[in-house]
């Protein structure tokens, strides 16, 4: 380490932060001068320079159109986060019921100790009346495509693709817990941003999730009209913290811009379907 | 008011390689460090009456770039190693089979990053990715320097503790693969 503790400037050569302000002329006279004598005699900020010019090339073209448009979005999220809750009705009504939410799934969690396991189908709740978004899914196992189920197992090395349905102009940021604990995005698969979604029937999400070994379980829960990974993330994780997964079960229960699904993870080893 | 197109086509032109490039040596992929662009430019838009009052607009849009890139790396961390999403489809428009879908790995010290806190982090990226001096980073971080130096010791010991864990794996396929050096020269010594 002692190695990338060395590697920290003491002044000798540019920063590229100098570089970049060189390149792009905002240094002008003996300040530019003095930035480009210093790189000249660094090669790897000759480099760097040299790189620059490659980017301009590889970055994405200029397109006002696009930058106004993602302007405006931002300016929109930046007024709804100013605007009191009243700009998010549907999170605001379950942020309220949050704390009895709280003592309903602590109550669950005394009744699962005391009872007997409740049957599959009803922790799972295959169908629930939806108002803003429902996901559902087609596996691919081997080379067989067929609409998936919940009442199913399924396998490391099936694959599934999502699809949706809304009732508007929405977006969706999907992701997933599974038997590990372990917590994924789906949805989308790079970036902050949710994912743009449309009214309509049934349509289906570009890209398929292959499944890996996590034993017991994969909930994947889909979050429409979500405003970032990060929020959705953030809800996730709390509720996780106070109620467990009965808690997310809750969640999509009951708030209509949130959807699960529960796949029920078989043993690993040959797939039925997987042989042919 | 906003700036016309021609405005912000000049300042794309001049600004938007330096960022992508940056950006692009921080999160480590292309896409990402093209929307880090865009992100960048949509807040120049918005911002743009107290952007043009600023002595260094390239400054300006490392801080805002940084915490693009800030966000993008906390996001991974919460996103865990389930590297099987395809971008291939297998139903509609969109599908055909036997292609994979390969995610790059990152390297050391994206991945040491990931073990860092907030501003232990936008440190790291300006010391290590920035190039800049300790001054200048604890400048850009609004830090004095003292404490800059005590977050980037306990960064540099969590670091070496990785490193060392990791080396230990390096050193058992080393081993490994002399093992099997010898084994095939026995064999191949052995034949008549």
């Amino acid at each position: 380490m002692k190695d990338l503790e060395k590697r920290i400037n003491r002044g000798e050569h540019p920063s590229r932060l100098e570089l970049g302000r060189l390149w792009s002329g905002e240094l002008q006279g003996d300040e530019a001068q003095s930035v480009r004598a210093r790189a000249e005699e660094h090669p790897p900020s000759a480099a760097w320079l040299e790189s620059l010019d490659e980017s301009a090339e590889q970055v994405q073209p200029f397109d006002a159109e696009t930058l106004r448009k993602r302007a405006f979005r931002l300016r929109q999220d930046q007024q709804a986060q100013r605007e009191p809750q009243a700009a998010r009705p549907a999170r605001a009504w379950w942020r309220r019921w949050m704390p009895a939410m709280v003592a309903l799934g602590a109550a669950a969690a005394v009744m699962l100790v005391v009872l007997p396991p409740p049957e599959p189908e009803t922790v799972r709740g295959t169908h629930r009346a939806k108002g803003e978004g429902e996901i559902d899914f087609y596996l691919l196992r081997g080379d067989q495509v067929h609409p998936g189920s919940e009442d199913e197992l399924h396998y490391p090395g099936d694959r599934v693709q999502f699809t949706y349905r809304t009732v508007g102009d929405s977006t969706v940021v999907i992701v997933s817990l599974d038997g590990r604990g372990e917590l994924s995005v789906y949805y989308p698969s790079t970036g902050d941003d949710p994912v743009p979604v449309v009214p309509g029937e049934r349509r289906v999400l570009e890209g398929s999730i292959e499944l890996d070994d996590a034993p017991d379980f994969e909930l994947v829960l889909a979050f429409f009209g979500a405003e970032s990974v990060g929020d959705v993330l953030d809800e996730v994780e709390d509720i996780l913290d106070e109620e467990g997964r009965e808690g997310l079960l809750l969640l999509a229960e009951d708030v209509p811009d949130v959807d699960a699904i529960y796949l029920m993870k078989g043993e690993p080893g040959p797939t039925p379907g997987s042989e042919r | 008011m906003p700036p016309s197109d021609a405005e912000l086509q000049d300042l794309y032109e001049r600004c938007a390689p330096v960022i992508y490039r940056r950006c692009r040596s921080i999160l480590g992929n292309d896409e990402d460090a093209n929307d880090a662009v865009q992100e960048t430019f949509s807040r120049v838009i918005v911002s743009w009456d107290r952007f043009r009052g600023e002595a260094s607009p390239l400054t300006w849009m490392y801080r805002i770039s940084t915490n693009y890139c800030l966000n993008r790396i906390r996001n991974r961390r919460s996103r865990a190693d389930k590297r099987h999403v395809h971008r291939e489809d297998i139903v509609g428009a969109g599908f055909t089979r036997g292609r994979e879908g390969a995610w790059e790995d990152e390297d050391t010290i994206r991945r040491l990053l990931e073990l860092a806190d907030e501003q232990t982090r936008a440190i790291v990226i300006h010391l290590f990715f920035d190039d800049m001096t300790r001054e200048q980073a604890a400048n850009m971080v609004g830090i004095s320097v003292p404490t800059l130096r005590k977050r980037l010791n306990h960064f540099l010991k969590r670091a070496r503790k990785v490193m060392e864990s990791g080396g230990v794996v390096v050193a058992a396929g080393g081993l490994l693969a002399v093992l099997h050096l010898i084994l095939a020269a026995l064999v191949l010594g052995s034949r008549p």
